[in-house]
């Protein structure tokens, strides 16, 4: 056990009191320690030592007995805890034992009524004791008894039970509230910067000059309070329109429309959680039906203090006897004179303030002095926050309602759920009620909302807006609150200390099981089932029934858990996010460390997918470094994390889910580099370096890749881990450097043979394949693809299969492979490898539709196209789509359908251009202009082929040169400049007998021929329109052999 | 009583028509299409002015900006213009400008940081900034952000107009949920939503405003903070692409006031054609895009 006070630990089990302090020790099972926001106040008394040399001792402590009394009335009546007094000192808790939503306003308010209550006494010390009295804020040099007041907000451990006399509440936050006093100008309150914030609209504060704390590396922000904002229903909310709510608001209507009609009062109950936007709702039935002639008061209740129901009922009569809501002129308003002496004397009592002015006797008279009102003109009154009502209150509605027939009377009671806690019957057995449940914003509603509080919005995808409006979920209190915070240059991970403090207040109040399986559930996560909380130990259970289903009823009941769908699965889920995030918040470190360990543990045995254990391991170690002591054990933890979390990502890349395995092995780099931070490297670093750049370049971001790679080929000792590196790099810079790519494959190819690194060869071998491909060695690329392949299938790797079947595909379309046959071979690669694997079907459909489409199958083309490009879409990957463009484009032109041909091509082209992709750029860019070209555009064309013709080194396939060449011999032909023209089919055809495509070769020969008879000579132009021919044939290209069919005729004729 | 008063017949987004909306038949028969629209201008000469969150100075994507100026608070409160040393303070206004770089690569480019971080902005450093730009005539002025407080209304109304027989083009996101905001509610600016086609220069006109353009919009490739580029998706990045296409006209076809250009946008819509028997123009007509080689 630990001793709460001095954190002795090791007494005997049996121990009641600490052996070094004499503390009592609390068993942790009877209470638990919790993390918790609360607000300190210090105060230090300024003069008394002046004081006490004018005064003789007796007198003296007659007055410091009145300054403890005054100063100790005024934080106990705002809800403080007066932790002790020091001397002249006072030192005061909020949210001890009991957290408040408002702790901060409350210590501020007790702080004000202090310097409040000291120039009361000064005044008093001037009669008794001839002192002269001064004004406490004044010039008042002359006062004799003065204050400086510090109060901070933050969190704090709170040990054990108040009042054994030491200070149970520990950690900076406290130290800084010392500070803050010792700082502040006598006479003044210095607030710190959480408080500040807390406050926001219910204070006036200017900054004042930061103060230097020590141990703290930053100055600390102060601010100077001025002033408080005395009627919180007056404190302007951010200026927001009013977003959604039509179904409410048509409810109110028609209610209210009913009421007028009938003259029948009605009871509407708005009922809803803190900041869901019950009062804004209410307030926007009022304006409308204000504009509409109806009188309208709104009267707010008070958690605590004087406002209780003559307060709200005084504020009523204010307003509908005066000028309206807001109205501060308390003297009688002259329409009350008409009234009976009765209500008079009841308006009268009201107004001049005095505190028990209703009771139930008072009833039947308000009833007549409403029904006076109601007479003139319909009259709507709203009731807010009355889940803080008196008794009385809430009796005189019911009595209101149930008696006010023929009145033209709405009454809008605004509530919290806790309401139903008091008054489960609330709004039944009326004769006109309605009760309606104000739920969350739908999400589109909530994002407009978020999106409408700054001034001014930018109109671009906003990751801090997504936040924003994920985490409030559908409140707009917590929305406003969260951005507000961002405004001020707060975090997207940060939560505003008022949400907070609303949700703690409410957490606070719950039993402590449900307290406890809430703590428990949050450690889970956002979902959790039963045997995921009995897995964490502890105490038992209550006894009788199943585990936890007592405290698991009551949160059902309160909403702050829901079940999941299927609802009889036995898994629920926090009904807020946030929610969950205050219980987390308030679990000490050490307990959470431990239940994050019990969960890898539980879910490793239970079979959990390795990122959940990882996850939970890696939760266990940061709660431990944060605590600090020995390292050994959770660098241990950490290792444990890095390994199941490095495994998952690995998994997630292997199983071609990209971006998950981008995140995976994100979260694995980073905890590897906190771990290196703190002296301990993990083994693995190099490797999971090199795989997180795996996995981002299949998502796409080339350069966060590069800047991983580049050190990793540079300095990295292990020469596998080196050699996949450099392997990555030269493909990233195959467009730049062409020539460099397979000089380092076969380099690392001989690094990873020697290692035996399996996934090493196939990539090296892979990537061999690849370099074949784009010289045009299409029977050379098949084989090596196809070895690819197997030593992919040996290794296990699902991407690498997927890429070398795609390979193979495509050499099956531009070599030698006649159509009928490459359509077989496709066909068998499908079934054999597919084995549901999209990113297969996808890389396999693509060049199998432009074989279907040679041999003028262009419906089977069209449907694996779409299919394609609907497996992309889903999978989340870009760069393959201009590829899939570029195919589309074939398909289209061979089917002569030129319109959708050139739409396919020109996005082809864009895509290619952004992803510096020059083969597929220059090929969509030739067959545009072939397309151009074959309806009549020839200048359109002509324009295009006139760019300097891609080289050796522009990264572009002899086949895409060879077809470029071709065009531009083909336009010269047209243009009648056969010389030009028979000059590029000459290099057409020279760079098309570098490769075995036969499609290229027969086009490279056909704009030979065409180039011949523009020369005039046809018996040329007719043997090389045959050697096309035998080309075409020799593949299968039922299209390319209608060309020259047609060429043939045109020659013949000409 | 609701906030948001049904208007079935003005569209807001894309998806609110469908493709018989879509078909605009018009009487002119001029042939405005892409060549006559741009040639081979790259926006040499044009002024044009990105008012948004400032602009990373030398992003290799966006390239050397002509000035960068902000607005600051001055000692009596009041805004002013000085120059601007931060860049940009969230990504968004580095994304118009490499958008507005992509289409018109010769314009001039200046920034004018209106905002702070992504909540911070306040419609009277919008006002102060705009009034700027306006005064300083550029001829095109890129908006991607809005205010909804109609206390602003009536001032960027004044400048709007201002701008509009100036000679200014204020090009402006319109909203991207339904919802009423300024300037790009104003007639007097061009205003732009989204569509879903890669083609930064797929340009169709809405028959049926308050949004009068649809650009390229959702997952658009563009510069970000840092040197890096991401896809970015709203009405933000369809805005500068219609900015470009105006600092192209302007470039091609010297003192087109802002009257003619919005006129001529709308003739050259892929959606816009001229007879009513003839079909619908394909998507973008004309001749490639021609740009001198890939490096």
């Amino acid at each position: 056990m630990e001793c709460p006070v001095c954190a002795t630990r090791d007494h005997p089990a049996a121990a009641q009191f600490c052996a070094v302090c004499g503390t009592r020790l609390i068993s942790s099972v009877d209470v638990p320690d919790s993390r918790r926001v609360i607000t300190a106040l210090f105060a230090d008394l300024v003069g008394s030592t002046a004081l006490g040399e004018r005064l003789d001792p007796e007198p003296l402590r007659q007055v410091m007995v009145r300054f403890y009394t005054l100063m100790r009335d005024c934080l106990e009546r705002h809800g403080g805890t007066v932790e002790k007094f020091i001397g002249d000192a006072v030192m005061a808790v909020f949210g001890v034992p009991r957290v408040h939503e408002d702790d901060a306003l409350r210590a501020v308010r007790a702080a004000w009524d202090m310097r409040q209550a000291l120039m009361g006494l000064n005044a008093e010390l001037g009669d008794e004791l001839g002192i002269e009295p001064g004004t406490e804020r004044g010039a008042g040099l002359t006062a004799p008894l003065r204050l400086r007041i510090g109060v901070n907000t933050g969190e704090v451990l709170s040990a054990g039970m108040p009042g054994v006399g030491q200070s149970l509440v520990s950690g900076d936050t406290v130290n800084i509230a010392a500070r803050l006093e010792q700082h502040a100008p006598v006479g003044e309150i210095l607030l710190g910067p959480d408080t500040h914030r807390a406050l926001r609209g219910r204070a006036v504060s200017e900054p004042a000059d930061p103060l230097v704390v020590k141990g703290k590396s930053r100055p600390l922000q102060a601010w100077r309070l001025l002033d408080l904002v005395s009627d919180p229903s007056a404190v302007p909310r951010a200026q927001t329109p009013l977003v959604g709510r039509r179904i409410e608001l048509g409810r109110l209507e028609l209610a209210w429309e009913q009421t007028t009609a009938t003259a029948a009062p009605h009871l509407f109950t708005l009922l809803g959680e803190a900041g869901i936007g019950k009062s804004r709702l209410a307030a926007e039935f009022t304006r409308a039906a204000a504009e509409r002639g109806a009188a309208v008061a709104v009267a707010r209740c008070q958690p605590y203090g004087d406002g209780g129901t003559a307060a709200v009922l005084a504020e009523v009569v204010r307003q509908l006897l005066g000028a309206g809501p807001g109205t501060e002129d308390a003297a009688p308003p002259p329409s009350a004179g008409s009234h009976s002496p009765a209500v008079r004397a009841l308006t009268d009592r009201l107004l001049s303030g005095e505190r028990d002015a209703v009771s139930p006797a008072d009833f039947g008279t308000v009833g007549l002095l409403l029904s006076a009102v109601a007479r003139q003109r319909p009259v709507v009154l709203v009731l807010d926050d009355l889940q803080w009502a008196q008794p009385t209150l809430l009796d005189l509605v019911d009595h209101l309602i149930d008696t006010g027939r023929g009145s033209r009377l709405m009454m809008v009671c605004v509530s919290r759920l806790d309401l139903l806690d008091t008054r489960p019957q609330w709004g039944s057995g009326k004769l006109s009620a309605t009760t309606l449940a104000v739920p969350p914003l739908a999400p589109d509603d909530c994002r407009r909302l978020v999106e409408a509080i700054g001034e001014v919005l930018l109109h671009g995808d906003s990751p801090a807006v997504e936040r924003v409006t994920a985490v409030s979920e559908g409140n707009p209190l917590f929305a406003e609150q969260m951005a507000a915070l961002l405004a001020d240059g707060g975090g997207t991970e940060d939560l505003p200390p008022t949400v907070q403090a609303l949700l703690a207040a409410r957490l606070d109040r719950l039993s402590p099981a449900e307290r406890d399986l809430l703590g428990r559930g949050s450690v889970v996560g956002r979902q959790f089932t039963v045997p995921d909380l009995t897995a964490l130990g502890g105490p038992p259970p209550a006894s009788g029934g199943a585990p936890y289903a007592a405290p698991l009823a009551a949160l059902l009941r309160r909403r702050l858990i829901e079940p999941t769908e299927p609802p009889d699965d036995g898994t629920y889920r926090f009904t807020q996010l946030l929610v969950r995030e205050v219980a987390y918040g308030s679990l000490p470190k050490r307990l959470r460390a431990a239940w994050h360990e019990a969960l890898a543990d539980w879910f490793r045995s239970g079979g959990a997918a390795p990122d959940i254990v990882g996850t939970h391991l890696a939760e266990a170690y940061r709660c431990l470094r944060d605590l600090g002591g020995a390292a050994s054990r959770r660098q241990a933890l950490a290792g444990r994390a890095v390994d199941r979390l490095h495994e998952a990502g690995a998994a997630a890349l292997a199983r071609g889910e990209c971006s998950w395995a981008v995140e995976l092995l994100r979260r694995t780099a980073a905890l590897q580099d906190e771990l290196a931070a703190e002296g301990s490297p993990v083994a693995d670093a190099p490797q999971i370096r090199v795989r997180l750049a795996e996995a981002l370049i299949t998502v796409g971001d080339r350069a966060a890749a590069r800047e991983l790679l580049e050190p990793a080929a540079a300095g990295e000792p292990d020469p596998r881990v080196r050699a996949h590196a450099r392997l990555h790099l030269a493909q990233l810079d195959a467009g730049s450097k062409p020539r460099e790519l397979p000089r380092t494959a076969a380099e690392v190819l001989a690094v990873f043979t020697a290692a035996g690194d399996l996934l090493g060869i196939t990539r090296a071998r892979l990537c061999l394949a690849q370099v074949s491909q784009r010289d045009g060695r299409y029977a050379e690329s098949a084989r090596s693809f196809e070895k690819a392949l197997a030593l992919g299938r040996r290794a296990g790797v699902e991407l690498e299969q997927a890429t070398a079947l795609g390979g193979l595909a495509t050499a099956l379309w531009l070599g030698p492979a006649p159509v009928l046959q490459a359509v077989e071979e496709c066909r068998r690669l499908l079934p054999a490898h597919d084995a549901g694997r999209r990113t297969v079907r996808a890389a396999v459909g693509c060049p199998l539709a432009v074989l279907h489409a040679m041999r003028r199958d262009f419906d089977a083309a069209r449907a694996l196209l779409a299919e394609a490009e609907q497996i992309v879409t889903e999978l989340g990957v870009i760069a393959p789509m201009a590829a899939i463009h570029t195919f589309a484009g074939l398909v289209e032109s061979l089917a002569g359908r030129t319109a959708q041909a050139e739409d396919r091509l020109r996005q082809a082209g864009e895509l290619s251009w952004l992803a510096g992709d020059a083969d597929t750029w220059t090929m969509a860019g030739t067959w545009t202009a072939d397309l151009w070209l074959q309806g009549g555009r020839a200048d359109d064309a002509e324009a295009w082929t006139e760019r300097t013709p891609p080289g050796d080194a522009s990264g572009v396939s002899p086949v895409t040169r060879s077809g470029f060449m071709a065009l531009r011999a083909r336009l010269l032909s047209a243009r009648g400049r056969p010389e030009d023209a028979e000059q590029a089919a000459r290099e057409a055809l020279h760079l098309a007998s570098r490769t075995d495509s036969l499609s290229c070769l027969a086009t490279a020969h056909l704009a030979g021929a065409g180039a011949a008879l523009a020369a005039g000579r046809r018996e040329e132009a007719l043997t090389r329109a045959a050697d096309a021919e035998r080309a075409y044939r020799d593949k299968g290209d039922q299209v390319g052999a209608g060309w020259v069919r047609r060429f043939r005729e045109e020659a013949e004729a000409s | 009583m609701t906030a948001f008063p049904d208007a079935p017949r003005l569209t807001w987004k894309l998806s609110d028509l469908s493709e018989t909306d879509l078909t605009v038949r018009t009487a002119w028969s001029g042939g405005v299409d892409r060549l006559w629209r741009t040639g081979t201008a790259r926006g040499a000469g044009v002024r044009v002015c990105v008012l948004d969150s400032g602009v990373e100075p030398d992003h290799p994507e966006v390239g050397p900006l002509d000035g960068a100026f902000a607005v600051d608070t001055g000692p009596g409160g009041e805004p002013r213009i000085v120059k601007d040393v931060l860049g940009d303070t969230c990504g968004h206004g580095t994304a118009c400008a490499g958008i507005i770089r992509q289409l018109a690569p010769d314009c001039e480019l200046v920034s004018v940081r209106v905002l702070g971080g992504d909540f911070s902005g306040t419609g009277d450093a919008l006002l102060a900034g705009l009034r700027w730009a306006v005064r300083e005539r550029f001829d095109v002025i890129n908006i991607s952000l809005s205010t909804t407080r109609q206390a602003f209304a009536q001032g960027l109304r004044q400048l709007a107009d201002e701008a509009y027989f100036g000679g200014t083009l204020l090009v402006a996101a319109a909203h991207n949920s339904r919802v009423e905001s300024f300037p790009w509610r104003f007639s007097s600016v061009i205003s732009v939503g989204s569509h879903g086609e890669a083609d930064p220069l797929h340009l169709l006109y809405n028959p049926t405003p308050p949004v009068e353009f649809f650009a390229r919009g959702i997952d658009v490739p563009a510069p970000w903070l840092g040197g890096t580029n991401r896809r970015c998706t709203g009405n933000s990045f369809a805005t500068p692409h219609v900015a470009g296409l105006c600092a192209l006209l302007h470039s091609s076809h010297r003192g087109l006031t802002p009257f003619q250009v919005k006129s001529l946008l709308h003739l050259g819509a892929a959606n816009v054609s001229a007879t009513p028997d003839s079909a619908p123009e394909s998507a973008v007509p004309g001749r490639p895009d021609d740009r001198n080689g890939i490096r």
